[in-house]
């Protein structure tokens, strides 16, 4: 077993190693030139002006060796500085994100999460029944929505108030800036703007994780031994969460670790319809200027938190079901 | 039994929920009636985000609203005409070559720190900008020979490469803000400040000399300034000021209508619109300094130093020739596209200097000077100069039979207006019997196909100073790439001997009236030459609520931009009225909503759960 | 039934026998004949699934409006330049049923124009998708070694990185265009599908009948094409119209956020110019309803077939 988790690791560091690598050519592969980009359009777009902040960049230095000093700042965490973002360091500008992210991505999955795997059971347990159509009627038809258009019309009911939609919530944005609220009312605040980017992300997301729990519950429910438990007499209730439940979320168990991993690169269509500050937007922003440190360190990030998240959930696995334990 | 229970947990539910809910207001009335401050803020709002804060590295036009409001130019705009008036330097005396010039700064004017603002300031300043090669500042300049002095505490002396009026004061050209010297004395490397946090020793806060001064920047969210403690000039009425930014311009409409933001930028002609008539909001359209075109490729080529060239590229023939280009000028309709895809916003485009410039620098084709839209008028030029369709197939070849007209036509995939000109253009260019292929691409691309002149026409716009020179100087030949790796502004590759020779005239011209002659001059040989059809400039659309603050100064007058995005007078002119005032409004539900509903979640589940204990254990004893 | 007596339709006059074909003697066509009663039992199996049928209906209906869109609406509608066109943001009317955009156009003509685009995006990319991933999971599951060693850590590679980044990434790389989004659209999903063929070959293999076939001296060829492939493909063919769904949804989002072709018409750029045109604010809604429903919709009726599929086909399913 223990050759087993070694094996895993090194899978995890080899995988992450392959990104880092490919991601720093398929960057520079991609046209336009990063400070060009920065001055286009201005009076201070000249070609003296360009080749300064090319060599303020450090782009003007040969490929092998840009490459060499990504690798080697990478592995001392250093991140170097944002190319569009004022030239402040990358490390700054995404601590500056990563919190409302987590509090917005990270909330609305575990929400996503839970909500859905118990529509799933339900929904499984009681097979085709109207509560079955019923549900995952409504589950479909939300997966089927674009999330960015959920959101839209979220905006348009409670953030405008269009037809008999009360306005209740503020249109966009974190918290209301030089409010100077502290304390409780300031967490107040960012509750009210949280509410719907949350529930679009929320409820966006619920049918996968329905519809795999219930595809699950439904295949152990043919399983021999929920024939063997109800030929003895167990409890209907006992028989769905004391049996059946466990062995149905196993395979939903690496699903579910994969989407907290993905917390980490945040809601990209979400942040632009509601106008909040998380990393997904960012992302966009630094693709579009090409900004090299900022594309690195995030795509660095996301991958990371990814393929961290993949080996726990493949660890766990390993505890959580005696089968492969035993072999 | 059970159905008795269910009615009792429900009735908990809504009795703690009531509750809750009344608990909560009553905490949170207690919670605002304490502890408000009484400060007025004024908050506007655009989807822009800055580039840079510092004067040194900022190059959008809204950086230049947090240093309007912070810093001090030595030759400041008008607020009515953009014409020049003392700023910093009160009073400028010129050698009589033209070549030395002295300015009397000001006297009594304090940092926000306390310290005073003297020609030690300046002097240091425009050094380094000069020194650090600061992106804009530094091409103001370029004539300047040799270092700035200061030859006591409230006089600078500096000489220029050659004689020029640009210094003279009677322009503003010297578009550069004068920063303190005795914190950007300490930095290393003082582009790499952000001019708000604390940095190499210097604690947070932008130490400025207008009336405020930036405290505060969340990327992506906001940027708040607060006042100088230390200003002396007319008081503001406002605290503080705060700009929002946006993703979207639905989001910055919506906070508007309810009362989130007071003013707002928007690009959208329809979100425009939809704010007209609104409750409490007036909207004023105008132009910007901006002009969008259709540029040519009259002939790319590499300009080598010392006046050689080296054609490259593959650009098609036929753009080389004005008539042609006088053909395709002739064959866009301006007004159509202003009306249709600016919604009328906006005006049609002729000379690249646009009305919002320097009073008396723009040149306006008059008469017989004016290309008209005249598609009868354009084929009848083609046709006399030998471009006929030979083959029947409705496009035109080159004289002779050769090439067909068929052009490359690039438009961007980050401006929707590019992409919806280019049904128009493609289809009255069908009409004169030339054929348009038009691609989308990113602005990152389509500046590596010009650089490489494998194009024929694409739609691009630019942002010229109020002085024109800057404008003026994109099209020297000089401007045009120098190799195929670097860049050049002369983007349509127009090169011609005569127009550099005025070029440097009206850099020279001592005389500022007859230097706006030689740049009429200047640019009336562009617009006949039509490498560019500029087909309008730039709507400007603001939106205001009429019950929170007045006081905008449109700048120039009567439609241009409201917060004078040149000067600082308005940041004391604005006052709030009755309503306005106060932290910015919240909004959203209220706390004592909340404690309530979490209360009523709370009980839901713990009536859930009993209520399922309890039935398990009746089924038990059954 | 009786082997080799199909019954084919006949129309024989009342009281004449119908005369039964011989029994074919040929191992290729009775295997033939296996497999169209196998597809007529799934077709049977299927007309009796509520919520394949929906969704088979609403599928042929948008495939019939994206055919004969010409006949539906006429394509000069497209053209800002046409005279057709109206004053623009205008709400229904007679004249126009879904209103008209910001150029003056019919909103109606542009959600049946569009769902061309949309319907071939998604169906091209998820072709891509579906080879790539099917062939790629069958040489990992079967050959196993290295090679699936290789494989799976590409395919880890992509499912590691969020796609909407890294299809931002590509689409910057290679430029706004109808083929960039298809090839977009169809590299970032394949991996999903090659996992779950992997997965399904890996059990395939160790069924007693394939290795009683690799005894008696079957080529590998002949083991993946008469064993592994058909087993499969049940689960592929499922999977592929679960994948089209997918697909369409990526369109929309790549296009809504200005990466596809701006020249185009499809209902995610319809939803783009919306959207930044501020339709929402304004309160268009007859501009960005149309298309956005008609996505749901098409999405819908490709997962709704997709499921019943999936009950039908699926082993894990059938064998209760």
């Amino acid at each position: 077993m223990r050759g087993y988790l070694v094996g895993k690791v090194v899978q995890a560091f080899l995988t992450l190693l392959f990104v880092l690598v490919f991601n720093f050519f398929l960057f520079r592969v991609m046209p336009g030139d990063p400070a060009a980009l920065l001055l286009r359009g201005s009076s201070a777009y000249n070609p003296q002006n360009v080749a300064q902040v090319r060599h303020e960049l450090g782009l003007d230095q040969p490929l092998p060796q840009q490459f060499v000093t990504y690798l080697k700042d990478t592995a001392t965490f250093k991140f170097g500085d944002s190319f569009f973002m004022q030239g402040r360091p990358v490390s700054t500008t995404i601590r500056e994100r990563i919190w409302p992210t987590i509090l917005l991505v990270g909330t609305s999955t575990i929400a996503s999460i839970a909500i859905g795997l118990l529509i799933g059971i339900y929904a499984g347990w009681r097979r085709n029944t109207r509560f079955d159509y019923g549900w995952l009627g409504v589950t479909l038809v939300l997966y089927a929505c674009p999330e960015f258009y959920l959101g839209i019309l979220v905006l348009m009911a409670f953030g405008a108030g269009v037809g008999p939609f009360p306005a209740l919530f503020p249109i966009g944005g974190y918290s209301t800036p030089g409010a100077g609220l502290s304390g409780f009312s300031y967490w107040i605040d960012v509750l009210n703007h949280l509410v719907m980017p949350w529930f679009t992300l929320t409820f966006a997301y619920l049918g996968e994780y329905t519809l795999i729990m219930r595809s699950s519950l439904i295949d152990v429910l043919g399983d021999e031994f929920v024939m063997t438990a109800r030929a003895k007499g167990v409890r209907e209730n006992d028989i769905l969460w004391r049996h059946v439940v466990p062995n149905a979320l196993l395979p939903t168990w690496t699903l579910t670790m994969l989407s907290l991993g993905f917390i980490f690169g945040g809601a990209i269509t979400i942040e632009l319809v509601f106008s909040y500050p998380g990393v997904g937007w960012l992302t966009v922003q630094a693709i579009t200027a090409k900004d090299y440190p900022l594309m690195q360190a995030l795509f660095l990030l996301f991958s990371g938190a990814v393929i961290i998240a993949n080996l726990v959930a493949d660890i766990t696995y390993m505890y959580l079901d005696p089968r492969v334990r035993a072999a | 039994m059970r159905s008795k229970g269910r009615v009792i947990v429900m009735l908990a539910v809504v009795a703690v929920v009531a509750g809750g809910i009344s608990a909560g207001a009553a905490y949170a009335q207690n919670e605002s009636s304490s502890g408000t401050k009484q400060k007025v803020t004024f908050v506007w709002g655009d989807t822009s985000e800055p580039s840079s804060l510092n004067p040194m590295r900022g190059y959008m036009a809204t950086d230049f609203y947090f240093w309007t409001s912070s810093y001090h130019l030595l030759t400041d705009f008008t607020i009515n005409d953009l014409s020049a008036r003392p700023g910093l330097a009160e009073k400028i005396d010129v050698s009589p070559d033209g070549m030395t010039f002295t300015y009397h700064i000001r006297q009594g004017i304090k940092w926000s720190d306390g310290q005073p603002l003297t020609a030690n300031d300046v002097a240091f300043t425009l050094n380094m900008y000069k020194s650090n090669h600061a992106y804009l500042p530094q091409a103001y300049l370029t004539l300047i020979d040799g270092d700035v002095q200061a030859t006591d505490d409230y006089t600078v002396v500096f000489h220029s490469t050659m004689p020029t009026s640009l210094y003279t004061g009677k322009i503003p050209y010297l578009y550069d803000y004068i920063l303190p010297e005795h914190i950007w004395s300490k930095f290393d490397q003082p582009k790499q400040y952000d001019n708000y946090s604390a940095f190499e020793g210097v604690p947070a806060g932008e130490v400025g000399s207008g009336p405020f001064v930036i405290a505060e920047y969340k990327t992506g969210e906001f940027v708040r300034m607060v006042r100088n403690p230390y200003w002396s000039g007319p008081q503001p009425h406002v605290d503080e000021l705060i700009y929002r930014i946006y993703k979207n311009e639905d989001a910055e409409a919506e906070a508007l209508k309810a009362g989130e933001i007071d003013f707002g930028y928007f690009d959208s002609a329809n979100i425009f619109n939809s704010l007209k008539g609104q409750p409490n909001i007036a909207t004023l359209n105008g132009t910007i300094p901006s002009f969008d075109e259709i540029g040519m490729n009259t002939g790319s080529a590499y300009q080598k130093a010392g006046n050689g060239y080296t054609p490259h590229g593959d650009g098609h023939p036929a753009l080389q020739d004005p008539i042609v280009r006088r053909a395709i000028r002739m064959a866009i309709d301006s007004q159509t596209l202003v009306d249709k895809v600016l919604l009328g916003y906006g005006l049609p485009g002729t000379s690249i200097i646009p009305p919002v410039s320097v009073l008396g620098a723009r040149w306006e084709p008059t008469g017989d000077e004016v290309i008209p839209f005249d598609i009868a008028g354009a084929n009848k030029l083609l046709d006399d100069a030998g471009y006929k369709d030979t083959d029947g197939d409705d496009v035109r070849e080159m004289p002779g039979g050769g090439q067909p007209l068929e052009f490359r036509y690039y438009v961007q995939t980050g401006d929707q207006n590019t992409i919806k000109v280019a049904p128009f253009v493609k289809s009255w260019l069908a009409d004169i019997g030339i054929k348009a292929d038009v691609t989308a691409m990113s602005s990152g691309r389509l500046g590596d196909e010009i650089n490489a002149g494998t194009y024929d026409l694409f739609h691009w716009g630019w942002i010229p100073d109020p002085d024109p020179d800057s404008a003026l100087s994109w099209f020297t030949c000089e401007q045009r790439p120098p190799d195929g790796s670097s860049y050049g502004n002369n983007d349509s590759y127009y090169c011609n001997p005569e127009y550099d020779k005025l070029y440097t005239e009206q850099r020279t011209e001592l005389d500022v009236q007859k230097r706006w002659d030689v740049a009429h001059q200047m640019q009336k040989m562009y617009y006949e030459s039509c490498a560019y059809a500029v087909l309008w400039y730039g709507p400007i659309l603001q939106a205001y609520r009429t019950d929170l603050f007045t006081g905008y100064m449109p700048q120039p007058s009567p439609k241009g931009d409201l917060l004078a995005g040149y000067s600082m007078d308005i940041w004391w002119n604005l006052r709030p009225l009755g309503a306005a005032g106060g932290a910015p409004r919240t909004s959203g539900i209220s706390a004592g909503v909340w404690i309530g509903l979490v209360i009523g979640v709370i009980v839901v589940i713990a009536a859930v759960v009993l209520g399922r204990r309890s039935r398990r254990a009746g089924e038990e004893q059954a | 039934m009786r082997p080799g007596l199909e019954r084919v339709g006949t129309s024989a006059a009342v009281g004449e026998e119908p005369t039964a074909p011989p029994p074919p003697t040929d191992p290729r066509r009775i295997a033939w004949a296996r497999r169209r009663r196998a597809f007529s039992r799934v077709a049977k199996t299927y007309r009796k699934n509520k919520m394949g049928m929906w969704g088979l209906c609403l599928l042929i209906f948008f495939v019939l409006v994206a055919i004969f869109a010409p006949l539906i609406a006429s394509k000069a509608g497209l053209d800002p330049t046409c005279t057709c066109t109206g004053k623009a943001y205008q709400s229904p009317s007679l004249q126009f049923p879904f209103g008209t955009d910001d150029l003056g156009r019919s909103v109606f003509t542009l959600t049946v124009w569009g769902s061309r685009i949309s319907l071939i995006v998604g169906l091209i990319a998820t072709l891509i998708s579906m080879v790539i991933g099917s062939l790629l999971g069958i040489a990992a599951g079967y050959y196993g070694g290295w090679l699936e060693a290789v494989l799976m850590r590409i395919t880890d590679w992509f499912l590691v990185l969020p796609w909407l980044a890294l299809a931002i990434v590509l689409a910057a790389l290679l430029g706004p265009s109808l083929i960039v989004i298809i090839f977009v659209i169809g590299i970032t999903s394949w991996p999903s599908t090659a996992r779950i063929v992997r997965a399904q070959v890996l059990s395939v293999k160790t069924r007693s009948y394939v290795e009683r076939a690799r005894g008696l001296g079957a080529t590998n060829w002949h083991l993946i094409s008469r064993h592994v492939l058909p087993n499969v493909g049940p689960l592929i063919l499922a999977n592929t119209v679960l994948t089209v769904a997918g697909a369409i949804l990526s369109e929309t989002t790549l296009s809504f956020l200005g990466l596809g072709d701006p020249l185009s018409i499809s209902w995610g750029t319809i939803l783009e110019f919306a959207f930044g045109g501020g339709a929402a604010v304004a309160g268009d809604w007859w501009w960005l309803l149309p298309p956005g429903i008609c996505i749901i919709l098409v999405v819908l009726a490709f997962m709704m077939c997709g499921f019943a599929l999936d009950d039908i086909l699926n082993p894990k399913l059938r064998e209760r």
